[in-house]
């Protein structure tokens, strides 16, 4: 059910890219591109149409990797609000709401 | 690679994924095995619903277009115990990293899943366990081998542990794409709806 309502929120933002960073040809060399140093995994970026970084997964205390508690979803939602363009505050407000129903379960 | 608004959505909303971590160590073990080790863990669950752990694992294996290998055996036969061995051989145990998902089904005394065992192609038989069953993404049986296989040239009685690798490798799912193109291609749809694009770098593991 949630991901009903959850799609269509990320669908008017982004195109989604999951690369597999261990066997995609070239994967590491994409991540090395937008990261001064490994992050880890997973690791997420959000670039604009001509492949310049707004913002990324690596918050104050690092990378958040998959967000599960709260200091990530904080950082995760300020990537969602540095990068938004089409979603409303309440869009936000119902992804990170997911995340946290998702990490309860 | 997949591609896919849905992957994220999944994960997003269906599971709660663990936080970023470096890969697992890889554990160093012999590549022929001719000893059990003293105090075996249960590996195959005595209670759990198989079938249910085969569907989770396809559904999983989907998500990253990887391969799964059924592993049907028990925990109080001798060559299932000694084949935990051949799992951990740096040759075998990386391919559960990357290419593959593993599901242990506990067959009792060839009493347990059977029927289970049949509809993916499996007569159990006795002194014929652990068996491999290898899946594709989407639940069809690719391949079958009996530990039987995993024999040793030079001593029957052991396990060659290269002889799993080389299955595995085998029936492995291909390479994703290089990443160039699929990148570029994301880039431009993003230019054409007015998008940005979300990189999401994983692994299977």
């Amino acid at each position: 059910m949630a991901t009903k309502d959850v799609a269509p929120l990320l669908a008017k933002e982004f195109v989604i890219l999951k690369l597999d960073f261990d066997r995609a040809p070239g994967a590491a060399d994409l991540a090395k591109r937008y990261q001064p140093k490994d992050q880890g995994l997973p690791w997420m970026v959000i670039v604009t149409p001509d492949g310049k970084a707004i913002v990324d997964s690596t918050g104050p205390e690092g990378n958040t990797g998959f967000p599960a508690k709260a200091s990530e979803y904080a950082h995760f939602k300020t990537m969602l609000e540095k990068a938004k363009r089409h979603l409303a505050d309440a869009d936000i407000a119902a992804l990170i709401s997911s995340l946290e129903a998702a990490s309860k379960k | 690679m997949t591609l896919s608004l849905l992957t994220l959505m999944l994960a997003m909303t269906g599971q709660a994924a663990p936080p970023a971590q470096p890969p697992p160590p890889q554990s160093v073990a012999p590549a022929i095995i001719q000893k059990a080790p003293p105090a075996p863990r249960k590996v195959y669950n005595e209670t759990a619903d198989a079938k249910a752990q085969i569907e989770a694992a396809v559904a999983s294996a989907a998500e990253d277009d990887i391969r799964i290998l059924i592993n049907w055996g028990a925990n109080d036969d001798e060559a299932c115990t000694r084949y935990q061995q051949v799992q951990r051989a740096p040759e075998v145990s990386s391919k559960f990293r990357d290419d593959y998902k593993l599901v242990s089904v506990d067959v009792g005394h060839l009493d347990k899943n059977v029927d289970l065992a049949k509809s993916y192609g499996v007569t159990l038989a006795a002194g014929a366990l652990p068996h491999f069953t290898i899946l594709d993404a989407r639940g069809k049986v690719l391949a079958q081998m009996s530990a039987k296989a995993l024999a040793s040239d030079a001593d029957a009685a052991a396990f060659d542990a290269k002889k799993m690798g080389a299955f595995l490798t085998t029936h492995q799912a291909p390479a994703p794409p290089p990443v160039g193109p699929v990148f570029d291609a994301a880039l431009a749809r993003a230019a054409r709806e007015g998008k940005q694009v979300f990189v999401w770098f994983a692994a299977p593991w």
